[in-house]
């Protein structure tokens, strides 16, 4: 069954919890946009399962603080199943906002107890 | 009754009309965005009571009217119902003789409301980044600059 225009918002606000979750340091609540299984894939590095996310979360450089900003989402699934791939954008915002890093995700999705969860996501920036 | 589509969408539209209603210098766009009762608040300027206490504090400013743009990003929706919360993060890109620049960052939390115009603001408070408690006590702006525009 095709994805309905309710899964793909559930989807787009999913990306927005990820943000939020990020930029404001919730190590729980960024945890929570991935299964139990979950992997997140960097340049130089993977985050995998519950207790690693955690603790990249709480490890990770706060000395500024960052927003990460999504545009141009295309998403394509059937059923419980989807893939995604986000334009990604963050700012520096200690002041006038600097843009830091632009890139694209690359995601996998997947429906447990009906809520959209990352199965996978990879960031990709562009080439610097 | 929880959320619609429809509602999601529409709430997201009240949003993306507001930013629009503010780059043009449209106080009319403005109006239509916000319940008669509406409070704005903004960490930069204060509380601003009421539908036309609102569009009276963006009149002053028309003159800057074409030289912002708002955009918004990551909204989260809840709600229920007519009422609705909202939270989006806010970037201000300043024109200025030709050269584009991010300005401002913040995030907007609202709360909205429906009645028989549809879904309209009934508050919106806006923290810049900087002014963010939390966050690093860097100014926002130098001094003498716009802190919401």
């Amino acid at each position: 069954m095709p994805l309905s225009i309710e899964d793909q918002l559930d989807i787009m606000e999913l990306m927005a919890r990820y943000n939020h979750a990020i930029d404001s340091s919730q190590p729980e609540a960024w945890a929570d946009t991935f299964t139990e299984d979950g992997v997140f894939e960097g340049s130089a590095m993977i985050v995998s399962g519950r207790e690693e996310m955690l603790a990249f979360v709480r490890n990770r450089d706060q000395s500024n603080p960052i927003r990460h900003w999504n545009n141009n989402i295309l998403i394509d699934g059937d059923g419980d199943d989807a893939t995604a791939k986000v334009y990604l954008v963050t700012f520096d915002v200690t002041g006038p906002p600097e843009v830091r890093v632009t890139g694209m995700y690359h995601d996998t999705l997947k429906r447990v107890d009906g809520q959209w969860k990352f199965t996978h996501r990879k960031v990709q920036a562009d080439a610097s | 009754m929880p959320l619609s589509c429809d509602d999601r969408l529409d709430i997201l539209e009240v949003a993306a009309r507001y930013c629009r209603a503010l780059d043009r210098g449209d106080p009319e766009g403005l109006e239509a965005v916000f319940t008669e009762d509406a409070v704005w608040e903004s960490s930069a300027r204060g509380q601003r009571r009421g539908r036309a206490a609102i569009v009276d504090e963006f009149r002053a400013r028309a003159a800057q009217a074409h030289t912002r743009k708002h955009w918004t990003s990551n909204a989260v929706i809840e709600g229920d119902g007519d009422e609705a919360s909202l939270t989006l993060d806010l970037l201000v890109l300043h024109l200025d003789d030709g050269d584009v620049r991010p300005g401002t960052s913040g995030v907007y939390e609202d709360r909205l409301r429906r009645d028989a115009a549809g879904w309209r603001i009934a508050y919106r408070k806006i923290t810049v980044d900087g002014q963010r408690a939390g966050f690093r006590g860097v100014p926002a702006q130098p001094a003498g600059k716009d802190a919401t525009r």
